[in-house]
């Protein structure tokens, strides 16, 4: 009977199974500073996911390992190097700001740890600075603006007012705007960061006979934006368009009602009709009695992404190259709807264009007008030397 | 440019220069009388919105809502003032300037804490929603009109008290000269209290006024403040008329500004004008009076 067990142990080690039998997943997003607000919506959508997969990935019993960002560059490399090194994790998911992507593209292509970022995408890491240890799940930046200058033209928009936070992304996404845009410029205006008084602003909107008013202010300055737009009486009779930085699910209790009418763009909104979103909002719903937001979209979508890929090399990551393209091959059903990876391993999509609208219960909810850009891919993957 | 929108944008002006009025007012008093920098002032505005919003919840009325709130600042602004300022003021200005933005950063985190990270909502009263017409074609909001009023009102009653009764006349005193209000037997350490809470009640009400129009979320008070410092700085510390003066000017540049400098200058160079004005007048201002508009150059 000893010999017998001996014999089984010997066996047992002779042959060591081939796939690992848990993931050890690093989950980093920015749930202090500037960007904690999405940050923690991020989290919330990774949680729903987890419970719809019953905390396995791919088959493999997950063990999360959780970084905080801190919406700074500095912070994401000393976590990252926590989460690489020390708890040496298999595969690394998350980030929230465009910057502190852009600031983990060398550690984890030094480490040769695949990175699934869940929230923005900067031009540069599109472009030349495109590595294979990145899959970008969420969007490239541009991809949640881009259309809408023609959508606006459409809405019978001829002189168009643009203002934004003067700082890249109000840039990026004003210029992005502009596209396809036929009719004239009122003007074209950036407003300090830490301004919060846009009176002065609104005067001169109203002042300069637009007829349209394209608009990004992110987070607080955005809710600060839509409710003097409102208190200055402008709410409904100058259309205002900006994309879901401006408003959706996670300020509509601090908007209320001055968010309704705003149209927005994105990849993603919470009534996107197929079975994986019914699900996906259905359970959040359940779980923070709101609709989600894109930021917990985005993430869901890329826990799935991981989960399809991960079951599809059997759980064994060891093989680079086949956990690689089990990934580029994104085979999963996205809540947004189609989705693809371009050879720059950044996602090829739909942006869709959207109106916020109130519920007969009052609660606020965006619903989708139609799509605005088809299955397109970024503007900078010419640039990216990957095949 | 149209006079209607000159007007409008005078009131703009006007508006965001006595708010900031409501800020400055407070920085100034606590370096002029306390000889405090105080980097925890923009904190009392955050939480002058978020007691507001949690009064307003609770009780039938915007102005008993609006009373409760401000009895609350100023029971927590003295226990800053007795536990945390008070050892503070034999101090040097580094170790204030530590001190008393780990304050803020404590009242932030405190405020996500209780409230969370997301932004708190509060609707104006529903007396003060509408337009009044201002002028023929020009229909201006009676919110920011009463945010004016009620601004004004706040400066006439901080002029009442500093021109009228005794507190104002020892806190003159010492924003004249320190070392005598001490030698005349004033309980300075009572009066010290009594200016940082006044100072936090004023930067407080500026929070009840704009929590309105803003996100009321942690580290909300933190862009005025920036901003407060140059008023104070322009104004010159410790001087009460500087304050007035430099806040109206700051308000009304800053406003006019944005609508003068792109004409001028073009839409790029004069978007950067704008944005830059109110530090270019600090700077010429430190350049031409280093001790600002009114201040006086007296050594601390």
């Amino acid at each position: 009977m000893k010999r017998l067990a001996f014999v089984a142990l010997a066996l047992a080690l002779a042959f060591p199974v081939h796939a690992q039998e848990k993931l050890k997943l690093g989950f980093i997003v920015a749930l202090s500073g500037a960007l904690g607000l999405p940050g923690a919506e991020q989290r919330r959508g990774f949680e729903v996911a987890l419970e719809h997969l019953g905390n396995r990935i791919g088959g493999l019993p997950v063990e999360v390992f959780t970084g905080d960002s801190k919406t700074n560059p500095q912070a994401t490399v000393q976590e990252l190097s926590r989460l690489l090194e020390k708890d040496r994790v298999d595969v690394l998911m998350g980030l929230t700001g465009s910057n502190e992507i852009l600031a983990a593209l060398k550690p984890v292509t030094d480490a040769k740890v695949f990175f699934i970022g869940a929230n923005g995408g900067p031009a540069q890491a599109a472009g030349e600075g495109c590595t294979p240890y990145y899959f970008n799940a969420s969007f490239q930046n541009e991809q949640l603006t881009e259309g809408v200058g023609a959508f606006m033209s459409k809405q019978g928009v001829k002189k168009l007012y643009l203002l934004g936070m003067d700082y890249e992304a109000g840039h990026e996404h004003s210029n992005a705007a502009r596209k396809g845009y036929t009719g004239d410029v009122a003007a074209h205006v950036f407003t300090p960061i830490n301004q919060v008084d846009f009176a002065a602003d609104i005067a001169k909107i109203r002042a300069s006979g637009a007829d349209g008013v394209w608009a990004f202010y992110p987070g607080g300055p955005g809710i600060a934006f839509t409710r003097q737009w409102a208190q200055a009486g402008l709410q409904g009779k100058i259309p205002l368009f900006s994309n879901v930085a401006l408003s959706e699910p996670l300020v509509f209790q601090a908007q209320g009602k001055t968010a309704l009418g705003i149209y927005v763009t994105g990849v993603y909104f919470a009534d996107i009709d197929n079975p994986e979103n019914r699900r996906f909002v259905d359970t959040f719903r359940k779980k923070f009695n709101r609709d989600p937001a894109s930021y917990a979209a985005m993430a869901y979508d890329a826990t799935m992404l991981l989960d399809s890929a991960v079951r599809e090399v059997k759980g064994n990551l060891k093989n680079q190259e086949a956990f690689r393209a089990a990934l580029k091959k994104a085979n999963f059903k996205a809540v947004r709807g189609p989705f693809k990876f371009n050879h720059n391993q950044q996602p090829i999509q739909n942006t869709y264009a959207g109106i916020v609208e109130a519920r007969k219960d009052g609660s606020l909810y965006i619903r989708r007008t139609g799509v605005i850009q088809e299955m397109r891919p970024d503007n900078f993957a010419s640039k990216c030397s990957m095949k | 440019m149209t006079a209607g929108l000159l007007l409008e944008q005078g009131f703009n002006g006007l508006q965001f220069g006595l708010v900031l009025f409501l800020m400055a007012i407070g920085v100034s008093l606590a370096f002029g009388v306390m000889n405090i920098i105080n980097l925890a002032h923009g904190s009392m505005l955050m939480l002058g919105a978020y007691f507001i919003a949690a009064a307003a919840t609770r009780t039938p009325s915007f102005l008993i809502a609006l009373f409760v709130a401000l009895a609350g600042i100023a029971v927590l602004a003295s226990l800053i003032e007795l536990a945390i300022i008070r050892p503070l003021y034999a101090r040097g200005h580094l170790d204030q300037v530590l001190a008393t933005f780990g304050v803020s950063i404590a009242l932030n985190e405190a405020v996500i804490m209780i409230w969370g990270r997301e932004a708190v909502f509060i609707a104006p009263p529903p007396w003060l929603e509408g337009f009044v017409r201002i002028a023929p074609g020009l229909d201006y909001s009676v919110y920011r009109l009463s945010i004016t009023a009620v601004a004004v009102l706040a400066g006439l009653g901080l002029w009442l008290l500093l021109a009228r009764t005794r507190l104002g006349m020892q806190i003159r005193a010492g924003a004249e000269k320190r070392e005598v209000i001490a030698g005349l037997g004033v309980n300075i350490r009572v009066l010290f209290t009594a200016v940082f809470v006044i100072s936090a009640l004023l930067a407080a009400l500026a929070g009840v006024m704009i929590g309105p129009l803003l996100a009321v979320q942690s580290g909300m008070g933190d862009p005025l403040l920036i901003l407060a410092l140059a008023v104070v700085v322009i104004g010159g510390v410790g001087s009460l008329k500087g304050a007035l003066v430099a806040s109206l000017a700051v308000g009304l540049i800053d406003t006019y500004g944005r609508m003068v400098w792109p004409q001028v200058l073009g839409d790029v160079a004069g978007n950067i004008m704008a944005n830059a004005a109110v530090y270019v007048l600090m700077a010429i201002i430190i350049a031409w009076r280093p001790a600002g508009l009114f201040g006086r150059a007296h050594a601390h």
